[in-house]
Parts: C-alpha cells; sequence; structure tokens
C-alpha cells in the first residue's frame, strides 16, 4: 500500500465518523424537538377509519 | 383563501390490486418450482416448465411484481398523506401503473421462453430493461414531484426511505444492464469476468438492500404507527437509523462471492460491513416494535397488526442470521446450502411479504372508501395460514442447509468424500416436501386476501366513493411543523 493511499484512506474514515457524529447531533439537537414529536404522530392524522372497528377512531388527532 | 383538494388514491386502488394478483401468481409459481425440487417429473420434459426457465419466473413476480406493484401504490398514499397534498402529474403516475405491469407482463412472459439475460434478479433482456428505466425514472418524477409541492415542510421519514429507494434501484438498474444486444432477443454485458460477478453482486445485494429493506421500511415507517394508534418511538433515532443503513449496506454486495476469484481483501470489507449493518437493521426492527409499546392489546383481534409485529421479529431475525453467514467460516458450511434459501424466505415471506400484507390491509378500506376491511375473520385466518406456511418453509429450509453443509464436508479418514451428492439430496427430500406444503398454505392465505379485498372493493368498483379531502389547515405562524405555502 502507498503512503497516499493509507493517508487517503485514513482521511476518508475520519471524515465518515465525523459525519456520522454530526448526524446524531442533528437528531438530538433540541431545535427539532417539537418538529420531530409532531413528525412522530403524523402517520395517525391519516386514521378515520381503522381497519379493526370504527370505535377506536375517538382518539384521532384532526388535522 | 380555502382550496379544495382531494388526495389521489385511484392510482393507489389500481397497485393495491395488482399486488395481491401478482402475489398469487408469483407465489404459485414458486410452489410450483417447490413441488418440482420434490418430484421432478412435474417438469413434462417441457423447455418452458423446467427448474431453471420457471425460477426467475418466481423471483421477479414475487420481487419485481407483487413487491413492486405494493410498493409503488403504498408510496403514492404516504407521500400524499404525508405532505398534505394530493399527487403531482397524476397522468404520469397512471402511466407508471401500466407501464410497471407492461413490464411484469413482458418479463414473466419471456424469461420462459429462455430470453434472459442470465444475471439473477436482472434476468429479463434489453428491451425489457429499457422500458424498467423509463417507468423507474417516471416514477421518481411524480414521487419527487409530490414531495415538492408537499405542505409540511419537514419531509416525513418513511419519505426518505421510499425516496432512497427510488433513487438506489434506478442507478443499479441502470449499471448493472449496460448490455451491446445484438438481437431483438440476446445482448450480451458489457463486464467479464470477476468485474462482471462483482458488478452483478453489487447490484443484487442492494437490490435486497434497497428494493426489499429500504422500500419495506419506508412502508413501516408509517403504517406500523398508524395501526399501532401510537407515534413512532423514537423519530430522531429512525433518521440515523437511515443514514447508518443507506451507507453501509452499498459496501456488504460481495459477501455473496466468499471464497471466489475476488480479491480476498474484497471479501473481508464485505464481511466487516455485513457486521456493522446489523447495528441500523436491529434499529429500525427496535424502533418498529416499541411503537407498539402500549397498544399490545391491539394484537388480540388486529390481524393487520399482528402482521406487523411478526414481520419486524422476522427482519430481526434474517438481518441477524444474514450478519452471521457474512462471517467466512459461517459462509463455508452455509453457501450452495437451503440455509440461503431459508435465509431469504425468512427475510421475504417473513418480513416483506408480512409487512406488505399488513400495510394493504391498513391502507386498503381507507383508499376503498370502506370503515374496515369486508371481513376480520379472513385476516385472522390469513394470518395463521401465512405464519404456519413461513414457519414450515423456514424450518424446513434450515434442516436441509445444515444436513446439506455437514454432509457435504464430512471426510473419511484417507480424505475421500464420506456422502455422495446424492446421498445429500435423499436425507433432505422430507424437508422438501414439507417446504412444499408450506408453500400452499402461504399460496392460500394469499388468495384468502384476494377474496376479502375483492370485497371490500364493492363500492370501488361501482365507482360511488368519495375522494378524500387534503386537509389544508389555515395559515398559523405557529404551526409545528412549519408548513410551506400551496403551489396549486
Ligand atoms: C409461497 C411461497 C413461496 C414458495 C413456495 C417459494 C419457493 C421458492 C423456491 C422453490 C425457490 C428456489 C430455491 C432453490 O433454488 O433451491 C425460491 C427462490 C427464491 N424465492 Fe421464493 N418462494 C415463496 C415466496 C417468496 C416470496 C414472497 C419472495 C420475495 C418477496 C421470494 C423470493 C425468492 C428469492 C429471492 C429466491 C432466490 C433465492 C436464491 O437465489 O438464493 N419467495 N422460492
Ligand atoms: C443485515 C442484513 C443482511 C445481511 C448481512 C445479509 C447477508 C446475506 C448473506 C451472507 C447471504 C449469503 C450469500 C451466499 O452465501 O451466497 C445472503 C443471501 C441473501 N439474502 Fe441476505 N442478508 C441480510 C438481510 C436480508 C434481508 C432483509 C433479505 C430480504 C428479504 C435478504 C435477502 C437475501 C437474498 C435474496 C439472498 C440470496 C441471494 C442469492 O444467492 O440469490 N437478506 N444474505
Amino acid at each position: 500500500m502507498s503512503d497516499w493511499w493509507g493517508h487517503l484512506t485514513g482521511a476518508i474514515i475520519v471524515v465518515m465518523m465525523v459525519t456520522f457524529i454530526c448526524i446524531w447531533a442533528w437528531a438530538w439537537s433540541g431545535r427539532h424537538r417539537r418538529t420531530f414529536s409532531r413528525m412522530a404522530e403524523l402517520p395517525m392524522d391519516d386514521m378515520a377509519a381503522p381497519t379493526v372497528s370504527t370505535k377506536i377512531a375517538t382518539r384521532k388527532s384532526g388535522a | 383563501m380555502q382550496v379544495i383538494e382531494y388526495y389521489d388514491d385511484k392510482v393507489v386502488r389500481l397497485f393495491l390490486l395488482a399486488a395481491a394478483v401478482w402475489g398469487i401468481v408469483g407465489m404459485s409459481v414458486g410452489v410450483y418450482a417447490a413441488a418440482e425440487l420434490m418430484w421432478p417429473a412435474l417438469n413434462f420434459d417441457i423447455p418452458w416448465l423446467t427448474f431453471s426457465r420457471i425460477r426467475p419466473d418466481h423471483t421477479f413476480g414475487v420481487i419485481f411484481a407483487f413487491g413492486g406493484s405494493a410498493l409503488m401504490g403504498t408510496c403514492y398514499y404516504v407521500v400524499q398523506r404525508t405532505g398534505h397534498t394530493r399527487l403531482a402529474l397524476p397522468r404520469l403516475a397512471e402511466l407508471t401503473f401500466w407501464g410497471w405491469q407492461l413490464v411484469c407482463v413482458l418479463a414473466m412472459t419471456t424469461m420462459p421462453l429462455g430470453i434472459t439475460q442470465s444475471k439473477e434478479y436482472a434476468e429479463p433482456e434489453w428491451f425489457v430493461d429499457i422500458l424498467i428505466a423509463v417507468v423507474w425514472v417516471s416514477f421518481g418524477a411524480v414521487f419527487f414531484g409530490t414531495l415538492a409541492r408537499r405542505r409540511i415542510r419537514h419531509i416525513y421519514v418513511a419519505n426518505w426511505y421510499y425516496g432512497a429507494f427510488i433513487i438506489a434501484v434506478g442507478l443499479l438498474h441502470i449499471v448493472n444492464n449496460i448490455a451491446l444486444p445484438v438481437s431483438l432477443t440476446k445482448s450480451y454485458p458489457v463486464y467479464s469476468g470477476v468485474v462482471d460477478a462483482m458488478v452483478e453482486w453489487w447490484y443484487g445485494h442492494n437490490a435486497v438492500a434497497f428494493f426489499l429493506t429500504a422500500g419495506f421500511l419506508g412502508m413501516m415507517y408509517y403504517f406500523v404507527p398508524r395501526q399501532a394508534q401510537q407515534p413512532l418511538w423514537s423519530y430522531r433515532f429512525s433518521i440515523v437509523n437511515f443514514w447508518a443503513l443507506i451507507s453501509v449496506y452499498m459496501w456488504a454486495g460481495s459477501h455473496h462471492l466468499m471464497y471466489t476469484a475476488l480479491p480476498d481483501w474484497v471479501q473481508s470489507v464485505g464481511m466487516a460491513f455485513s457486521l456493522v449493518l446489523l447495528m441500523p437493521s436491529w434499529g429500525s426492527a427496535a424502533n418498529g416494535l416499541f411503537t407498539f409499546n402500549g397498544s399490545w392489546a391491539r394484537l388480540k383481534n388486529d390481524a393487520a397488526a399482528k402482521f406487523m409485529v411478526m414481520s419486524l421479529v422476522f427482519y430481526a431475525a434474517a438481518t441477524f442470521e444474514g450478519s452471521m453467514m457474512a462471517i467466512k467460516t459461517v459462509n463455508s458450511l452455509s453457501h450452495y446450502t437451503d440455509w440461503t434459501i431459508a435465509h431469504v424466505h425468512s427475510g421475504s415471506i417473513g418480513w416483506v411479504a408480512m409487512i406488505t400484507i399488513g400495510s394493504l390491509y391498513a391502507m386498503a378500506p381507507r383508499a376503498l372508501g370502506q370503515p374496515a376491511m369486508y371481513s376480520q375473520k379472513a385476516m385472522e385466518v390469513h394470518f395463521w395460514l401465512h405464519i404456519m406456511g413461513l414457519l414450515m418453509y423456514v424450518g424446513s429450509m434450515w434442516t436441509a442447509g445444515v444436513t446439506e453443509g455437514v454432509m457435504w464436508r464430512a471426510t473419511n479418514a484417507d480424505g475421500s468424500l464420506t456422502y455422495s451428492f446424492l446421498d445429500s439430496l435423499i436425507a433432505i427430500r422430507p424437508m422438501y416436501l414439507i417446504r412444499w406444503m408450506g408453500g400452499v398454505l402461504v399460496v392460500s392465505g394469499m388468495v384468502v386476501m384476494a377474496w376479502n379485498l375483492w370485497h371490500t372493493a364493492a363500492d370501488a368498483r361501482a365507482r360511488i366513493i368519495k375522494p378524500i379531502p387534503v386537509p389544508i389547515p389555515e395559515p398559523d405562524p405557529d404551526q409545528i411543523p412549519s408548513p410551506i405555502p400551496a403551489v396549486s
């Protein structure tokens, strides 16, 4: 393995690790908390008519 | 200013119908292939009925026709709901439906005639490949066009998976199928030798990654919280998992080529990435399962939720198994045996088929203008048929695989092989019978589902269902997440 190749792969690994940590930091940052908790509920907006029985629909969040 | 807009569910209904039909077709061909392995005379010496010709029909039928139709249908459904907007380019969307059906029919009729590129999961010849590329690009245009007109600024995570699925599959398909046609029915790939093998398995593996995994994870991230009636367990965790999954999967393809002419270090890279892959895989499985926390009681009488939970369990199981099989020493036992077939089907009948069926049961009533599926009992019957068939399939093929692996490597004191190949075939015959019976159960379940969907679709067939209006919120400066002004 030539020197420059070793340096290059090393640098790429560092860049990838830093990127990964940045993604965690981005996802966990308090700035997004409100948006994310609303997004986590988004699929339930569609549940006017669940598949089991119409009674369960009372929990539906109006959208 | 109040705009009235309706969700465009017609194309969703068409894909729903197609998925139900192709599911039965693709899996019936699988059952026939399984029967041929048990009773070889069933090919009747007719060329197009031989195992080699119908096997690709099974894989294309279940992956691209059944899975593809379900993915495109749910994708169109989800991208509208999670963006509070109707489909962009509705005519093109309908064209993708007819185009995709044409692709499936062409592929499934030409392959048994021997018109094939002989590349696994990419068998159809060049003229079908071009059509696939055109339909796929149109599919992408509709999807990203719809995202562009969304009314919610943050793009819901399911769409990230669908988007990755569309982009990656397009890229894989085009690169792997570059070929020089020499006639209408014959072409030669531009790659040769070990490069051809590596390109093929970069494609094949990422077909698993982006077609059979990322696409269906998109389905999972939308329909699981919807069916559980609980918010997604951890939204931020789903984002980390997304980036980890798509960046790791691309490098794992060489685990399909262990102990081949591929350079050793490339095999080791594949193995290392396959082991890391377990983490984002289990991350998504856990996120889905924990979403059911607090609504486990639902499972008692909600067959759709049962399908979803079991699909996640099998997703976790198949990915764990895959990571183990990628270890070179394990692979030296499992490769070429039915263990691979067991792994494939715990991923496909377990994860892929069950998340699809669960999502279709969740989506169908809404898309067909009904409060619920026509028969809850039939859903329950389907669940038990499917799970029994799955366990018979996977259990028998694990047993057969390990039996083969152990018998093939057994040697006598003088170094000669203890068993002939025929010995191993005779040893696993009972397992082939059980696999076939399991397949019959799974297909019967699919027929029950089709019957149930047919009745649920009564109003749709009579064209008396009302379109569902898009909820367009009153402008509210503090809305979370922030809205985007509607484009019209
Ligand atoms: C009724 C259920 C099914 C039956 C009876 C069945 C049967 C079979 C058989 C007999 C084979 C050939 C095995 C061999 O070469 O030894 C096969 C291969 C395969 N099947 Fe299925 N199958 C079923 C469902 C599915 C589903 C739902 C999917 C995907 C969504 C699927 C995906 C595949 C794939 C990818 C292969 C190729 C495996 C490989 O090359 O390693 N099958 N199936
Ligand atoms: C962490 C995730 C996974 C890893 C590391 C993994 C690893 C593997 C390995 C090592 C093989 C055997 C290759 C050989 O010996 O020929 C294999 C085969 C296969 N796996 Fe997986 N797997 C994973 C998940 C899945 C899932 C979820 C599915 C989906 C449905 C799936 C579908 C397949 C198919 C179709 C094959 C057979 C390919 C062929 O030979 O035709 N895998 N996988």
